[in-house]
């Protein structure tokens, strides 16, 4: 019973997987489902002790799956292909991952009063919305300035800025997330 | 940023797929790679004598080369792709090296057992297996940057592929201006320059095609 769960997550797959191929949305959208659910058990496993990062992990391999959708070769299963993806990024990430560590350690362990102050009341002031988005890249923040704040579509910011829609989704999505923690890091 | 607005984001507008195909590209790339290593070659140290082109080993040489560009461009385009089977690409490569190594060894038997070490070490044996990877750096820049766009996911060993092939196309140029005329030659410090190009691609395959 359990082994049949792969083979009917392949079929499925496949079948959505073909119908986005050609451009039908609805389908691409469930197959992207689809593979958030499996990769997310996948990492999970993998991850153990840093499960809190298999949401990240499962996002960034969502980016790179959509992002490179033109190097899949029909000829093989789709599964192969998306699980070639998503050991690369994992692989990507054990790496980022040691070096980030190791360069957190002695802070942690010396400087408290540099915590102490990032806590004060000034510190929050500061983090006004176009402080925080100057510290992003300039392709990120436009991004995000002229779909999340100036409301434009992405279609729209797509053409004022000559950069794909696809790229646009992707500063957008990087850009929120590096805020995201920027906000947590001066908490 | 929640995954199921992340993937709501990026289904919306998709429309159809364009695939990535990478033939063409590689292509124009070994064709450059080609050209430019030979007019550097050629232009240094002079074209070979005519004689030579009647020989066995300048055929033997470009023989060697191009079989090598030709299954290294096999491999290449194998691990350019997520999900691709590799290992009948690099089998190809193996049996080319192996073949090598045997007409050398046989070229070796042939030779009196006083005389072997010279004919085995040529004039050029220290300038030619470092001579090939220097050749080879504009073809593998030129290589990796390619790879690059497509989705590599064992950065190493794509890596290490695009230096063999980049090695393969600088081995056949340099071979243009090289007079050395013994099959143990070749077999040994040919196949040296383009491994060392290949650990050069190996080496940098991690951190310049990470995407």
């Amino acid at each position: 019973m359990v082994m049949d769960q792969p083979d009917r997550f392949a079929t499925e797959l496949s079948a959505l997987w073909g119908l986005a191929q050609t451009g039908d949305e609805a389908a691409y959208a469930k197959a992207l489902h689809l593979i958030a659910s499996r990769l997310r058990g996948y990492f999970t496993r993998r991850l153990s002790s840093l499960s809190g990062e298999t949401e990240d992990l499962v996002q960034e391999t969502l980016i790179a799956v959509h992002t490179k959708r033109g190097t899949y070769d029909p000829a093989l299963p789709v599964e192969n292909w998306v699980f070639a993806i998503a050991s690369y990024k994992l692989v990507d990430f054990w790496r980022r991952h040691g070096r980030r560590e190791a360069l957190h350690q002695p802070l942690d362990l010396t400087d408290e009063d540099l915590l102490i102050a990032e806590t004060n009341e000034d510190a929050f002031a500061e983090q006004d919305v176009n402080v925080l988005l100057n510290t992003l890249p300039t392709q990120q923040r436009r991004a995000i300035e002229l779909t999340r704040i100036q409301g434009l579509s992405m279609a729209e910011a797509s053409n004022q800025t000559g950069i794909s829609v696809s790229a646009l989704k992707v500063h957008v999505h990087r850009g929120l997330k590096r805020l995201a923690s920027l906000v947590r890091l001066s908490k | 940023m929640k995954t199921s607005a992340l993937i709501a984001d990026l289904a919306s507008g998709a429309g159809p797929v364009k695939r990535l195909f990478i033939g063409r590209d590689l292509g124009i790339v070994v064709f450059a790679g080609v050209i430019l290593c030979s007019a550097i070659s050629l232009g240094i140290r002079g074209p070979v004598p005519g004689a030579m082109w009647v020989g066995a080993a300048l055929w033997t040489k470009l023989t060697y080369a191009t079989a090598l560009a030709a299954g290294s461009a096999w491999l290449l385009r194998t691990l350019a792709f997520p999900g691709k089977r590799a290992v009948p690409a690099y089998g190809v490569v193996v049996l080319i090296a192996v073949c090598m190594a045997a007409v050398g060894l046989l070229s070796v038997l042939n030779v009196p057992f006083g005389k072997r070490l010279p004919y085995l070490l040529g004039n050029t044996a220290l300038i030619c297996p470092w001579a090939i990877p220097v050749l080879s750096l504009p073809a593998l820049i030129g290589l990796l940057r390619l790879t690059k766009r497509f989705a590599p996911t064992d950065l190493r060993w794509a890596g290490f592929a695009c230096g063999l092939l980049a090695g393969s196309i600088a081995a056949a140029g340099y071979a243009l201006s090289c007079q050395e005329a013994a099959i143990g030659f070749v077999a040994i410090w040919y196949s040296l320059g383009i491994v060392l190009s290949a650990g050069l691609g190996a080496v940098a395959g991690p951190g310049l095609l990470r995407w």
